[in-house]
């Protein structure tokens, strides 16, 4: 990668967050395409994309654990600050203006961990819900919970579901908007231009190596930082 | 407007079955009004953040 260019998401992530939205997508499509009236066999189709978007939620937790900053999306004291001068200057009552993010935004981490929240449950009900059907690896055995923690769960996992699409609506909508596009494209092929960077965020808060990496360098905890 | 779906169990006993999907229109209705506010407060405030040097 040239001097002018900064990875920001490694291929592995891009593959990762690529393959769990088309899992998601499946997931909702199948799900909510029959209640509004488009009678098909969902079933199985939505069952098989739950499996796989747990295993790439699985795959995420472990990379993001072990071989990325982990705290690189928590929010902490110096976003809170960020986000209050925010809110001031656009209400209009001036003050000092926010300092640049480290490699992730407030609002990032705010959404991250909604959609953490809502797709965990998600999948907890709904690796409960696969002991109701029969597949080819195991016979459904829908009787070892009673009907009242049965209507739990299928609550539980409609209101996320439902929860779901605002989160994903609201994603799109920033994804597009102009000023975001620089980085939405990095989502994409993987790099945000040295201006960008330098523009938008702090070098020594999310710090990046100057040299030339090699096409075969690991990504890492090279290119982000602990707040 | 039920936020929940009940039916009756074999034994008489009325169970909840789960969410509503009437609140599907108010899921979307309520990511659509966050859009529409949010790119309103941008256009009407037409200011860029600036930042500062640590």
């Amino acid at each position: 990668m040239s001097g002018e260019r900064v990875l920001r998401h490694h291929l592995a992530d891009r593959l990762y967050h690529w393959t769990m939205a088309a899992a998601q997508l499946t997931c909702l499509f199948t799900a909510f395409l029959p209640i509004l009236g488009w009678k098909f066999e969902w079933v199985t189709a939505h069952w098989i994309a739950g499996i796989v978007l747990t295993a790439v939620i699985l795959f995420h937790i472990v990379r993001a654990v072990l071989w990325q900053d982990f705290w690189a999306m928590v929010i902490g004291p110096r976003d809170l600050r960020s986000s209050r001068r925010v809110v001031t200057r656009a209400l209009g009552r001036g003050g000092p203006p926010p300092q640049r993010d480290a490699k992730y935004s407030p609002p990032q981490k705010i959404f991250h961990m909604l959609v953490a929240a809502v797709v965990l449950a998600i999948v907890a009900t709904g690796l409960l819900m696969l002991s109701k059907i029969d597949t080819p690896f195991w016979r459904r055995n829908p009787y070892w919970l009673g009907d009242a923690q049965w209507g739990m769960i299928y609550a539980i996992h409609g209101l996320c579901a439902m929860a779901m699409l605002t989160l994903i609506m609201v994603h799109v909508y920033f994804a597009v908007r102009p000023e975001n596009l620089w980085i939405t494209r990095s989502m994409f092929h993987g790099w945000i231009s040295r201006k960008d960077y330098l523009r938008h965020h702090d070098p020594q808060r999310w710090p990046v190596p100057d040299a030339k990496p090699t096409p075969r360098q690991r990504g890492g905890t090279a290119y982000s930082a602990s707040e | 407007m039920p936020l929940f779906r009940y039916a009756t169990s074999v034994y008489g006993q009325t169970v909840m079955v789960g969410a509503s999907w009437d609140l599907i229109w108010w899921f979307v209705g309520a990511g659509a009004a966050f859009i529409v506010v949010h790119a309103a407060v941008k256009v009407l405030t037409g200011s860029r953040t600036k930042v500062s040097e640590r």
